[in-house]
């Protein structure tokens, strides 16, 4: 898929407290300040617990535009952008985004401001509470850097995987050390469909967090990972994470030349996959699973069929639908970047409202596609008790391929 | 604007102590930019004075008692006080004209009771209607409250300005749907009123409707806290079409017709004129292209059973084709019409002449009129802006006029037609700003000479409508009336003060 948000280069230019905000940016906030109509805001899960109207792009547009009128103080300003999921729904939202779009490079483009106004708080020595949280896990996985290849592939113990890099399977720490039953699932899937595939194995520090740091650190990163792409000569890269995946496709093609590499979330690999060798997954799941969508998936890249296709192909198993556009306000707390370590109690408050609207559907399983979000739920469901397992997709579609099914995610590293 | 007449006590810091001793901590928030966000709504704002409205704090109640505790206050302090409910006001109800406490209410969200064999809900007044009908359509109902603002726009605010909606030829307007309110007055009295004294009957004669009084008082006399609202059973169909006309005349007497038929499903009837017409193709992605013959458009619509609505749209059919009206087709009528809340929010919606895409804002002056002044409004309102498109060329544009119906449960009679304006609202500086104004007042002085209204859903509070409407329309004992009761219920004007022109109230 090539899909490019906006990308807008007044952007890397820091502001501080001393300077004057560049003219541009201060029109692209007058976009949404002067819509006012605020479907940005009522659609964002963080302003749904908080009811508090300046956390919402309309709120974060319109401090900028106050500053640059006179009438804001650009120190205080991380406080309300904190408070951000990155989930993107508010950029989908945004008529500037869905009547002016890409083509009139009008798309509305929060989550980038977002990072950018934490980057350059941080720069200007601005302290943000709880940001130690942040840095401690960006530090543990640069730290994971110097023994990537290693760490990289410890899931895949046992697992015969043909190592043809053509078709690379991209597993960053966060999944490589505690979501490894989707790559792990996922692999002995392929293996058993006799799909050839390698692991790459120096994914970096991919993290969106990373982003509301340091911005060149990760485009350092991700270079390397696009020059190494070319080197191993990857054609197409099955991405196990979404909020990864949500990077190449929004991320990569403002930075870098992704020409001849497709890019492709490991749902959508699988399904196709399934369909080409025309196997059917032989073993029923009984049962009624609602389905949650990440962000990552349904409002950043816009994709949301291919973890319902492949519920749909296992024999038994029946999903209570909320439809993605009705899943545009849900979020599982966790967010695609530092939010949770920020707000750990509006993150489980969040999360909770989610479960129990899976509760609400009479299901016991709340299936999902994405490691971070079945991590936050699990501990949503702990803390709550409300009685809503949740469970990767792949982890159901092997299960019906007569795969052991492994619901715990042993911790690596 | 009108200048304060009251002394007004500051919000020092022994007030900020009290009102986080009342809220708690996280529910009072004083810094600039928490508060600079609430200085403006919806409506072209004078960006070059943002600082003389900005409020002094700003407060989220999360129940009644957090508002009385608030108003008791602010009352004894003399402080001022402007509720805020969504924000989206194009009357700038929710702007804090002499700073002081903005009451945020979007925390008093519940939905208290679902009474679905009395076909009504309780819910706090900073519901949104999306999200409130989110809940209901699983019960097969709606609260059909379909505003431009339906995303966003709250309950209270709603109430606030005796909001008007786009299906209210069908179901009423705001002032129709909500059945009883909670209301706080200045002195922490709290009170509920209704069509008589109860909160869940709509007719009653016993004593004065005060529901009346209350609505439409843009946080002028109280916070209306909770509400009881109808609720109606969801329709089954919900028809929208779209016919093209070559002639003012032609679409005219089809407005006529249609609304004049006797439906009783007729949801909504409009016209779009020629000026909309030529401003819309200037964008070719916003608006489904049109053919260069078609100069006008009227649309109806038919919401309900099945059963009711097929016979009735065959003949609403008719009557577009006796006249001349040639159907648009399906697209026309689903996609324009489902995306009718997202279309004129943007921006860069604004378009030159020859289609360049131009940074500017829009608004829209809601005039209500009864059929037969429509013509000559419609000339007079292009007129008007033409005139000052021409004084300050790339300031303002004329963007083009909409009539829809507003009379509620029935098509006929009166209208709402808005001439949206296009305006470069970055660029105010105090000459525009007093030129915006003065078109302002023009657009309202045509109205009141024909015996309309200066406003049918946005309120005529602002800054060059308000002394038009109340020493203009309202000259005709209403404003002193309005005066009498202002002082009465707020005799330190603290709620909303500036707004009407009811600093009059306390001039003597």
């Amino acid at each position: 898929m090539t899909y490019q948000l906006s990308k807008k280069d007044f952007y890397a230019e820091p502001l501080s407290k001393t300077k004057a905000i560049d003219e541009e940016f201060v029109k692209e906030a007058y976009l949404v300040f002067a819509c006012r109509h605020k479907f940005c805001r009522d659609i964002c899960p963080n302003f749904d617990i908080t009811r508090n109207e300046a956390h919402s792009s309309y709120g974060f547009h319109t401090a900028i535009l106050a500053i640059s009128r006179g009438v804001g103080e650009f120190d205080r300003l991380i406080d309300n952008f904190t408070y951000c999921l990155e989930c993107g729904a508010c950029e989908l939202r945004c008529p500037n985004t869905s009547m002016g779009g890409d083509f009139y490079r009008r798309s509305t483009t929060t989550v980038d401001l977002v990072r950018k106004i934490r980057r350059d708080s941080l720069a200007d020595g601005t302290e943000i509470p709880n940001w130690p949280a942040v840095k401690e896990y960006l530090d543990e996985h640069r730290g994971f850097v110097a023994t990537q290849a290693e760490l990289v592939t410890k899931w895949a113990e046992g697992i015969k995987i043909a190592g043809d890099m053509k078709t690379a399977l991209f597993v960053d720490f966060f999944t490589a050390t505690q979501g490894t039953e989707v790559p792990r699932l996922a692999a002995q899937i392929l293996a058993k469909l006799r799909v050839k595939f390698g692991v790459y194995t120096t994914p970096g520090v991919t993290a969106p967090e990373l982003l509301s740091e340091s911005d060149e650190e990760w485009k350092k990163y991700a270079g390397e990972n696009v020059e190494n792409f070319r080197k191993l000569g990857v054609e197409t890269l099955v991405v196990v994470n979404p909020h990864d995946y949500a990077l190449f496709v929004r991320e990569y093609p403002k930075w870098f030349d992704m020409d001849g590499i497709e890019t492709v979330f490991i749902t959508d690999f699988l399904l196709g996959k399934m369909k080409e060798k025309g196997v059917t997954p032989p073993v029923a799941v009984e049962g009624r699973f609602a389905y949650h969508d990440p962000c990552t998936l349904n409002t950043l890249v816009v994709e949301a069929e291919s973890p319902r296709d492949l519920v749909g192909l296992v024999p038994g198993a029946e999903i209570v639908d909320v439809a993605p556009a009705n899943q545009w306000s849900y979020c599982c707390g966790n967010g695609n970047g530092p939010y949770r370590k920020l707000h750990p109690d509006i993150a489980y408050r969040i999360g909770q409202k989610r479960l129990r609207a899976a509760a609400d559907l009479g299901v016991d399983t709340l299936l999902v596609a994405c490691p971070h979000c079945k991590d936050q739920f699990t501990d949503v469901k702990a803390k709550s008790g409300l009685q809503v397992e949740p469970v990767h997709v792949v982890e159901l579609l092997a299960k019906s391929m007569g795969i052991e099914w492994e619901t715990t995610s042993p911790t690596i590293g | 604007m009108t200048t304060a007449v009251t002394q007004y006590g500051a919000v020092t810091d022994e007030v900020i102590d009290e009102l986080r001793r009342l809220l708690g901590e996280e529910n009072v928030l004083i810094d600039l930019h928490e508060r600079a966000m609430r200085a403006y709504n919806c409506a072209p704002a004078p960006l070059h004075r943002w600082q003389d409205q900005t409020p002094d704090v700003v407060v989220l109640p999360g129940s009644t008692e957090d508002v009385v505790g608030i108003l008791k206050l602010a009352n004894e302090k003399r402080i001022p006080v402007t509720p805020r409910g969504g924000g989206s006001g194009l009357a700038d109800g929710a702007m804090p004209l002499r700073r002081g406490i903005c009451v945020d209410i979007k925390r008093m969200n519940e939905i208290f009771e679902i009474d679905e064999d009395n076909m009504c809900a309780t819910v706090g007044t900073g519901i949104n209607m999306l999200k409130l009908n989110e809940v209901l359509e699983p019960l097969g109902k709606i609260f059909p409250d379909d505003l431009a603002g339906y995303a966003n726009a709250m309950l209270g605010g709603r109430i606030g300005c005796g909001g008007w909606t786009l299906i209210g030829a069908r179901f009423g307007h705001t002032p129709d749907t909500v059945i009883s309110m909670e209301c706080v007055l200045p002195d922490g009295q709290v009170i509920w009123v209704g069509g008589g004294g109860t909160k869940k009957i709509r007719k009653s004669s016993s004593g004065y409707r005060l529901k009346d009084l209350f609505m439409q008082h843009q946080g002028t006399l109280c916070i209306v806290t909770r509400a009881v609202i109808e609720l109606y059973p969801k329709s089954e169909v919900e028809f929208a079409g779209y016919f093209a006309f070559d002639n003012w005349d032609d679409a005219y007497q089809a407005l006529y017709d249609v609304t004049t038929r006797g439906f009783g499903n007729l949801s909504s009837a409009m016209i779009f004129d020629d000026h909309k017409i030529d401003f819309l193709r200037r964008d070719d992605e916003a608006f489904i292209p049109l053919g260069r013959d078609v100069r006008f458009v009227v649309l109806f619509t038919m919401y309900g059973l099945k059963c009711e609505v097929e016979p009735a749209v065959k003949e609403g059919f008719r009557i577009m084709k006796k006249l001349g009206g040639r159907y648009l087709g399906p697209e026309q009528g689903e996609g324009d019409w489902a995306s009718r809340h997202d279309r004129y929010h943007l921006s860069y919606h604004g378009r030159t002449p020859d289609g360049q895409a131009t940074l500017m804002s829009w608004h829209c002056e809601d005039t209500a009129a009864y059929h037969t002044a429509l013509p000559a409004l419609r000339e007079q309102f292009h007129e008007i802006v033409g005139r000052y498109m021409k004084q300050y060329p790339g300031v303002f544009d004329d963007w083009g006029i909409f009539i829809y119906t507003s009379n509620p449960f029935k098509g006929w009679g009166d209208y709402l037609i808005e001439i949206d304006v296009g305006i470069a609202e970055l660029q105010y500086n105090d000459e525009t700003w007093a030129a915006w104004i003065r078109m302002k007042r023009e657009i309202a002085q045509a109205a009141v000479d024909m015996e309309c209204s200066v406003s049918i859903c946005h309120g005529s509070c602002r800054e060059g409508d308000d002394d038009i409407a109340m020493h203009g329309e309202m000259a005709h004992g209403s404003f002193e009336i309005m005066k009498k009761i202002k002082r009465m219920i707020d005799p330190n004007n603290i709620m909303n003060p500036g707004k009407y022109c009811l600093d009059e109230a306390y001039e003597d």
